[in-house]
């Protein structure tokens, strides 16, 4: 069964075409909310994303990608949640939701996020490509849309943004 | 000289201000238009001045200005130190627009380098950027040479035909010392090359996530 499981993993990464990378940090120095994150896109289209943050208040933390990866103005700059299809915000498992709605990271006691996910809707190419876009990392939960408060529906009123920086390209092979 | 349309936001109160700003950006041949809308306090230059050059001219007025926007099918920009912009104007040129502050008076090179990664500074970004296809001369993602003034600051505005915006997005952007002898001179600063806002689609003057108005992060400090 370990066989088998160290043979997969290695299959995902022999596989995968595509990757990106961010290197997390807050520009406003309120949070100092940092970490590292990779984006591989494996064959058959799905994203696998894995990292740490470091920094965090213990539980959950809003996670999206926005549309812009500009820093001018700190993470203020980055603009909304990635939306090409103008749809209302949701959760990373919901048909109606943001392309950069990717829901919480879920820190420790000790403020450390192990992120470890895939998701399927966005891309490293094409329509739903997020490089040269941002990820943030917000002061508070994600309510996945289902707060009730009107800011549920647009950005899951997550609150400030305690982290960001701009996806890179990693490999392109 | 490409000319390109810049959107400003420029804090405007009454129709006195406009003057104002109208008249900062007269008498320059290389401006070809200005286009001043009081209500969402925008303020569109077409010319072929760097943005620098007009953020001056605006600032003259003793309003605060901040960039809202480039024209163009897309626009991208790189943050190092004070900040490096660049911008597609047209199909066949590329222009890069930009300010870096804290140099010694000297020549450096620019370039664009293969990947976007800083887990390791300017380290991990790789090699100057030369995608195997390429029919160019040159190494593709070289860009020349700027130079840094007596104040430290090197402004520049390139245009450059070898370069499409859609081919480095997602790569880096980096400042470094003069080569010597094929040597690659040691990289400065670097920054991940990012999608911008074009003309128009900026117009938000506060931030919904904490209520910070854009003239408060103009006010700030840059560090």
């Amino acid at each position: 069964m370990l066989t088998f499981a160290v043979l997969s993993t290695f299959l995902l990464y022999a596989f995968a075409e595509k990757s990106a990378v961010v290197n997390l940090s807050d520009p406003s120095g309120e949070y100092n909310v940092t970490g590292n994150i990779i984006f591989t896109q494996l064959d058959n289209g799905i994203v696998n994303i894995t990292g740490t943050v470091t920094g965090l208040t213990p539980g959950n933390h809003g996670f999206h990608i926005h549309n812009l990866g500009n820093l001018e103005d700190g993470c203020t700059s980055t603009g909304a949640h990635f939306n090409p299809h103008n749809l209302t915000h949701g959760g990373p498992t919901d048909t109606i939701r943001h392309v950069g709605d990717l829901g919480n990271i879920v820190a420790s006691n000790e403020g450390v996020s192990v992120i470890n996910v895939t998701d399927n809707i966005i891309a490293l190419e094409g329509l739903h490509n997020i490089i040269g876009r941002a990820v943030v990392v917000h002061a508070l939960e994600d309510d996945l849309g289902r707060g009730g408060v009107p800011d549920s529906i647009l950005t899951g009123n997550a609150g400030a943004r305690a982290s960001c920086g701009v996806i890179g390209i990693l490999n392109d092979e | 000289m490409s000319r390109t349309k810049i959107e400003f936001a420029v804090q405007m109160t009454c129709n006195s201000c406009v003057e104002a700003v109208k008249k900062s950006l007269e008498n320059a041949s290389e401006i070809k238009s200005v286009d001043v809308n009081l209500d969402t306090g925008s303020v569109v230059v077409d010319s072929s001045l760097s943005t620098l050059d007009l953020q001056k001219r605006l600032e003259s007025t003793g309003r605060k200005v901040a960039v809202r926007g480039y024209a163009g099918s897309i626009a991208a920009v790189s943050i190092i130190e004070a900040g490096d912009k660049s911008v597609q104007a047209t199909p066949d040129v590329c222009i890069i627009d930009g300010t870096v502050d804290g140099l010694k008076p000297g020549p450096y090179q620019i370039s664009v380098h293969e990947a976007g990664d800083l887990s390791r500074g300017c380290e991990s970004v790789g090699d100057i950027y030369h995608p195997d296809k390429t029919c160019s001369q040159r190494l593709y993602g070289n860009l020349g040479t700027v130079k840094a003034e007596a104040g430290g600051r090197a402004a520049f505005r390139l245009e450059d035909d070898t370069l499409k915006l859609s081919d480095i997005i997602g790569r880096s952007f980096v400042i470094a010392e003069k080569p010597e002898e094929n040597r690659e001179g040691r990289r400065l600063a670097c920054g991940v090359i990012a999608r911008s806002a074009g003309l128009f689609q900026n117009p938000k003057t506060i931030c919904a996530c904490d209520g910070v108005t854009l003239w408060d992060e103009v006010s700030k400090p840059r560090l």
